[in-house]
C-alpha cells in the first residue's frame, strides 16, 4: 500500500509504538523524505497514558463522601464545636477539629461564642397557683353516692319534723268555747275554760238537722228572681234562735274585750252560710235553668252531632248520613247516624 | 400514678413546665391557662400515666397545646424578617441574656421548643424526641441549627452596639 497524506498517521502511531513492518517503515521514512513539512511528527510523544481507574474512581468518590457536619448544613468546624458543647467529642474528632482549626485562640473564641448561646432557666418565675391543681382523695365512707344519701335521709327527717310540729296545733275538729255576753251579765265569777262559748265551724253549721234542702221549684224562682234569696236569708235569720256560733278554724283564745259587737258577731256566723248557701243555691238554679232551657230547644248534643257529622263529610266527602226523625209537633225526637261501618240510633226524648 | 404522686408532679413540674409555656408565649393569663388544661389533662390519664414518665407527659401536653396556640397565632418572626437595625442599640440590651432570649423568640418554634427543652430542663436527645415526637437525628439537627442562628444573632447584635 502505498503511503500518503491521507493515511501516513496510521503508519506514523505503528511506528512510534514501535509495531511498524520494516517495509512499512521504510515506505513511511520515505514518505517524509517527500515531505518534509510532516517530519516533525516523527518526534511525537505519544507516552500521555490515561489514569488507572483506581485513581480516577478514588478522587471522584472523594468529591461524593459527607461529612457529619453536612447533615447540619455547618461547617466542620462549628459543627465539632457544638458537638463537643452539647455531648463531647471523640479523640479522632479532637484530631479533626484541631486540623480544621489549628488556631487555638479562633477555636477559643468558637467555643466562647457558642457557650454563650446555652439558656439559663429563669428560677423566679414559680407557679403560683399550684394550689389550683392539688387533688384530694375523698375518704371511701365519704364518697359521693354515701353523702348524697346522708344528705337526702337528712332533709327527709327533717321534713317529716317539720309536718309534725306544724300539727301540733290544738284539735279544731270539735268545736271551741269562746267569750260571750252573757255570763258577764248573769254577774257569776267562772273559770277560765267557762268563759267562752261554743263555737260552730261551716261544716257543723251546714248540718243542721232543721235546714232544708232547696226544692227544685224554689230553686227556679230564685233564677228567675235572684234578688229573693237576700230578703229569704234575711227573713230565715231572725227566726233563728239567737245562738252565738263563731265561724273560725283555728284555736280560739277568750277575747280580751268581754263585750262582742252585735255587727261582729252577726257578720261570724252569717256570712259564712249566707255565702255557702247563696253559692249553692244560685249553682243548681242555673243548672235547673239550662235543663228548663235545653227542654224548650233543639238538644245541645244533637247540635253537636250534627256539626260533628258535617266535619266527618267535610273530611271523608260525604261518607256518613244522617237522618232525623220528627212528632207531630215538629220536634227531633230521634235520630240516626250511618256511616261506612257503624250505624247509631238515638232518641232524644 | 396515685393521687399523691399527681400532687408531688405539682410540686416539682408546674414551676418548670409554667416557665418554659412562659418563656414561649410571653402571656401569664394563657401560659397558666395552658398549665390548667395540661395537669387537668394528667389527671384524666393518671391512673395510665407512670410517675416516671410524668415530666416528659407534661412538657409534651404542654408543647403540643403550645404548637397548636402559636400555628393558630402566627406570632414567630423569621430569622430573614428580622430587621437588625431596629433590634438592636435602641432597646439597650443590657445584658447577654436578654439578648439571647430575643434571639430565642426568632427561632423557629420547634428549634426554640426544643433548645428550651435542651437548656431548661436537662433533656437529652432521646427524651426531647419523646415529648415533640421527633427522632433522635431530627432533635439533634434542630439544636445545631439553632446553636448556629444564636450564634450569628448574637454576633450580629454585638457588632451594631
Amino acid at each position: 500500500m502505498m503511503i500518503n497524506k491521507n493515511n501516513y498517521e496510521a503508519y506514523l502511531l505503528d511506528y512510534l509504538e514501535g509495531t511498524i513492518s520494516p517495509q512499512d517503515r521504510e515506505a513511511l521514512l520515505l514518505f517524509f523524505e517527500l515531505h518534509p513539512e510532516l517530519k516533525s511528527e516523527l518526534e511525537t510523544d505519544i507516552s500521555l497514558n490515561l489514569n488507572s481507574q483506581e485513581q480516577l474512581s478514588f478522587s471522584f468518590k472523594d468529591q461524593l463522601l459527607k461529612h457529619e457536619a453536612d447533615v447540619y448544613d455547618l461547617p466542620v468546624s462549628d459543627f465539632l464545636t457544638i458537638k463537643k458543647q452539647e455531648e463531647g467529642l471523640s479523640k479522632a474528632e479532637e484530631t479533626e477539629l484541631l486540623l480544621t482549626e489549628p488556631d487555638q485562640q479562633k477555636r477559643e473564641k468558637k467555643s466562647a461564642e457558642y457557650h454563650q448561646t446555652i439558656l439559663k432557666a429563669d428560677n423566679s418565675i414559680v407557679y403560683t397557683d399550684k394550689s389550683k391543681l392539688r387533688r384530694f382523695i375523698l375518704l371511701p365512707a365519704f364518697n359521693q353516692y354515701n353523702v348524697r344519701r346522708s344528705i337526702a335521709a337528712a332533709a327527709v327527717i327533717a321534713l317529716l319534723a317539720s309536718v309534725w310540729l306544724f300539727t301540733e296545733a290544738p284539735d279544731n275538729s270539735s268545736p271551741q268555747l269562746a267569750n260571750t255576753n252573757q255570763e258577764k251579765y248573769s254577774g257569776q265569777q267562772h273559770k277560765p275554760e267557762q268563759q267562752t262559748v261554743v263555737a260552730q265551724s261551716k261544716i257543723l253549721e251546714k248540718s243542721l238537722p232543721n235546714e232544708k234542702q232547696p226544692s227544685k221549684d224554689s230553686l227556679l224562682q230564685l233564677a228567675k228572681d235572684p234578688m229573693e234569696l237576700k230578703s229569704e236569708t234575711i227573713i230565715e235569720q231572725k227566726q233563728k234562735e239567737k245562738v252565738h256560733y263563731l265561724a273560725t278554724i283555728g284555736h280560739a283564745e277568750p277575747f280580751g274585750n268581754d263585750e262582742i259587737n252585735a255587727y261582729e258577731h252577726g257578720l261570724n256566723v252569717m256570712m259564712p252560710q249566707y255565702m255557702d248557701n247563696n253559692l249553692l243555691r244560685q249553682e243548681l238554679a242555673s243548672i235547673y235553668r239550662q235543663i228548663e232551657v235545653e227542654d224548650n230547644t233543639p238538644s245541645l248534643s244533637l247540635a253537636l252531632v250534627e256539626s260533628g257529622v258535617k266535619v266527618m263529610n267535610f273530611l271523608s266527602k260525604e261518607s256518613v248520613k244522617m237522618q232525623k226523625y220528627y212528632d207531630d209537633n215538629g220536634d227531633v225526637v230521634a235520630y240516626k247516624v250511618k256511616g261506612e261501618n257503624l250505624e247509631v240510633n238515638r232518641k232524644l226524648k | 400514678m396515685t393521687v399523691d404522686e399527681f400532687n408531688q408532679a405539682v410540686n416539682l413540674y408546674s414551676d418548670g413546665v409554667y416557665r418554659f409555656v412562659l418563656k414561649n408565649i410571653k402571656d401569664e393569663d394563657k401560659a397558666k391557662d395552658i398549665i390548667q388544661d395540661t395537669y387537668e389533662k394528667l389527671w384524666k390519664k393518671h391512673t395510665e400515666v407512670n410517675f416516671q414518665k410524668v415530666k416528659s407527659y407534661l412538657f409534651s401536653a404542654a408543647y403540643h397545646t403550645l404548637i397548636d396556640l402559636t400555628r393558630r397565632e402566627k406570632k414567630q418572626a423569621r430569622w430573614d424578617d428580622v430587621d437588625f437595625k431596629n433590634h438592636s442599640h435602641s432597646d439597650g440590651y443590657s445584658d447577654l441574656n436578654e439578648v439571647l432570649h430575643r434571639a430565642v423568640e426568632r427561632l423557629p418554634e420547634t428549634q426554640r421548643m426544643v433548645v428550651m427543652m435542651r437548656d431548661y430542663e436537662g433533656y437529652s436527645y432521646k427524651e426531647i424526641g419523646e415529648i415533640c415526637g421527633l427522632n433522635e437525628a431530627q432533635v439533634k439537627v434542630y439544636i445545631f441549627r439553632a446553636r448556629k442562628f444564636l450564634k450569628e444573632y448574637i454576633g450580629k447584635i454585638e457588632v451594631l452596639v
